[in-house]
C-alpha cells in the first residue's frame, strides 16, 4: 500500500494528496518551486539511470529488453528549504520540509497561522523501469514507453528515446569497448481530482549524454563505467489554494512554475554477468542523489 | 562454481534492494492550526466573558490522519482581534483553555492592559509556562477520547462604556501531529 501511495504521488501527480497533511497546493509559486525541486531532481535521476551495462554494441542485429530496479537515497540537505513567503514582519523562518522532508514549518501574522505542508518523509525511493533496445551496425536505439493512460482521476504517459554508438568499433585493437550515448525522456502526469482546486500537472523533461567504457571477460563477466552530463526540468501546473489572505490575487487560480533539477553530472560503476540470453547487472551511480540500480535483461 | 557465486551475489544484491525498499517512509510531522472565533454583542457592561468550543475532529489534518496518528503536541497559540470598536480596551484580558468539560483548566494567559486594536494586524502570542504546555500535551494524549476544548475570553472594565457594540476575536492553537506513513 505504501509503495502504491508513493507511485500515486510521484506519477499520478496528486500534489493535492491531502491525506497526511501533504497539501503543497497551499503554497505560493515561489515556495512550491523550492518544495518540489527535489522531485524534479529525483525524476531526472530516475529516468537517466540504467541505460547501459555494456559499451559493446553488436555489428549485426540485436534486441534487448531490460527491467531495471533502482534504489535512490535522498540526501538530508534535500529534505528542507528555507521559506521566504514574502510576508512583511514575520522575520526569518526555520527550515521546512520539501516534498521528501518530514517537518513542516509555519509563520503567524495578521490572518492567522500559515502552515507549510509536510513531505513524504522518504529516506530512499525504490522504483523500477523497463526499456527495450534494437541495435545494428554498432549503433543502439533504446525506447522507454508508457502510453498515455487514465487511472481514475489521473493520467500518465512516458516516452523516452536513446541512441548510442560504439566508438571503439572504429578503432580495432582497443583493449576496452567505448560508446557514446544520448538520452531524451519526457513524462507527463496530470491529476484532475473531483474539484477544480485539486488540479495538478507535471511535465518532466530530461536530457543526458554520456561516454561509457566496458571490458568483457570470458564473454561472461562485464565491468563497466561511465560519465554522464544531465539536464532535467519539470513544468508544474497546480491550483494555488490560498486558504489565508496572505498572497492576494495569486490564489484560487492555476499557477504554472518551471522547476529546474539539480542533477548535472554522474559517475557510474558496475558489473554484469551474461548467462545465455540473460544479463544480470548492478551498478552504483554517484550523482546528486546516489542511486543503486540492478537489472535483468533479455539480450540477444 | 565461480559463475554460480557471482549469480547468487547478484540475486542477493537485487533482493536486498527490493526488501529494504519496502519501508522507505519515516514518520512525518503535520502542523495543525485550530482556530475558534469568539463573538458577542456587548451592551453597557463592565466585564465581558465569551466562550467557544472546538474539537480536533473539525480539522482535515486530524481527520485525514486519524488512523496513523502517533502523537499530537502543542506548539503555540495566538489571539487576534477581528472586529470591534477602534477604542476597545480593558483590564486583565484572560484567555483560558479548558478541557471539554469546561472546568478543567489547561492554561490561562493574562494581559493586564488590553487594547484590542493592537492585535488586528499583529497577533498576540500566548506565552505559556512549561507546566501549562505539559497540561495541554497530557490532554492531547487522549485525543481519541477527548478531542474537544473550550476557550474562554474575559475582559474587565471594558471601554467604551455604555455603548452597544460587537466584539469578534479569534484564538488559534497550533499543534503538531506525528504521523506514521
Amino acid at each position: 500500500m505504501k509503495i502504491f501511495v508513493l507511485f500515486v504521488f510521484l506519477f499520478s501527480c496528486s500534489i493535492t494528496y491531502s491525506q497526511s497533511g501533504i497539501t503543497p497546493n497551499n503554497l505560493p509559486p515561489g515556495e512550491i518551486i523550492k518544495y518540489s525541486k527535489p522531485l524534479s531532481t529525483y525524476l531526472g535521476t530516475y529516468f537517466n539511470t540504467g541505460s547501459y551495462y555494456n559499451a559493446n554494441v553488436r555489428d549485426g542485429f540485436g534486441f534487448k529488453f531490460s527491467i531495471v530496479g533502482m534504489w535512490t537515497n535522498i540526501p538530508e540537505d534535500q529534505k528542507t528549504f528555507i521559506p521566504e513567503p514574502g510576508v512583511e514582519g514575520i522575520g526569518e523562518l526555520p527550515p521546512t520540509a520539501t516534498i521528501f522532508g518530514d517537518k513542516a514549518s509555519y509563520f503567524v501574522s495578521e490572518y492567522g497561522y500559515f502552515t507549510y505542508p509536510t513531505g513524504l518523509a522518504l529516506k530512499s525511493i525504490p522504483l523500477g523501469i523497463y526499456q527495450a533496445a534494437f541495435s545494428y551496425f554498432n549503433t543502439e536505439v533504446m525506447f522507454k514507453y508508457f502510453p498515455k493512460s487514465n487511472f481514475d482521476k489521473a493520467n500518465f504517459g512516458l516516452l523516452g528515446f536513446g541512441i548510442k554508438h560504439e566508438i571503439s568499433s572504429h578503432f580495432p585493437g582497443l583493449p576496452v569497448d567505448i560508446s557514446l550515448q544520448l538520452l531524451v525522456n519526457n513524462s507527463d502526469a496530470e491529476y484532475k481530482g473531483d474539484e477544480v482546486d485539486q488540479y495538478a500537472k507535471i511535465k518532466n523533461n530530461n536530457f543526458a549524454i554520456n561516454a561509457h567504457v566496458s571490458k568483457t571477460f570470458e564473454d561472461i563477466f562485464i565491468v563497466y563505467s561511465g560519465f554522464q552530463f544531465e539536464s532535467s526540468s519539470m513544468d508544474l501546473t497546480y491550483y494555488f489554494n490560498e486558504n489565508n489572505d496572505y498572497f492576494g490575487e495569486q490564489g484560487q487560480i492555476n499557477q504554472q512554475v518551471d522547476v529546474d533539477a539539480e542533477n548535472k553530472f554522474r559517475f557510474t560503476l558496475g558489473g554484469a554477468v551474461k548467462l545465455g540470453f540473460f544479463v544480470f547487472n548492478a551498478d552504483i551511480n554517484l550523482t546528486k542523489y546516489t542511486t543503486f540500480s540492478s537489472g535483468i535483461s533479455f539480450d540477444f | 562454481m565461480k559463475k554460480l557465486n557471482v549469480l547468487l551475489l547478484t540475486i542477493i544484491a537485487s533482493a536486498s534492494v527490493a526488501l529494504n525498499s519496502c519501508e522507505p517512509f519515516e514518520d512525518t510531522y503535520v502542523k495543525l492550526a485550530m482556530d475558534t472565533e469568539l463573538e458577542e454583542q456587548v451592551a453597557g457592561v463592565d466585564n465581558i466573558k465569551i466562550t467557544s468550543d472546538f474539537c480536533l475532529s473539525e480539522f482535515d489534518e486530524y481527520n485525514d490522519n486519524i488512523d496513523q496518528i502517533e502523537e499530537i503536541r502543542y506548539v503555540e497559540s495566538a489571539y487576534f482581534t477581528l472586529e470591534g470598536p477602534a477604542d476597545l480596551s480593558g483590564d486583565n484580558l484572560k484567555l483560558r483553555l479548558f478541557e471539554s468539560d469546561g472546568t478543567t483548566l489547561l492554561f490561562e494567559f493574562v494581559l493586564p492592559n488590553f487594547i484590542a486594536a493592537n492585535y488586528v494586524t499583529k497577533p498576540l502570542i500566548l506565552n505559556l509556562s512549561e507546566e501549562e504546555i505539559a497540561a495541554v500535551n497530557n490532554y492531547l494524549l487522549n485525543y481519541k477520547v477527548d478531542d474537544c476544548f473550550k476557550v474562554e475570553m474575559s475582559v474587565e472594565n471594558v471601554k467604551p462604556v455604555n455603548q452597544i457594540f460587537k466584539i469578534k476575536s479569534k484564538v488559534e492553537l497550533l499543534a503538531e501531529i506525528k504521523v506514521k506513513l
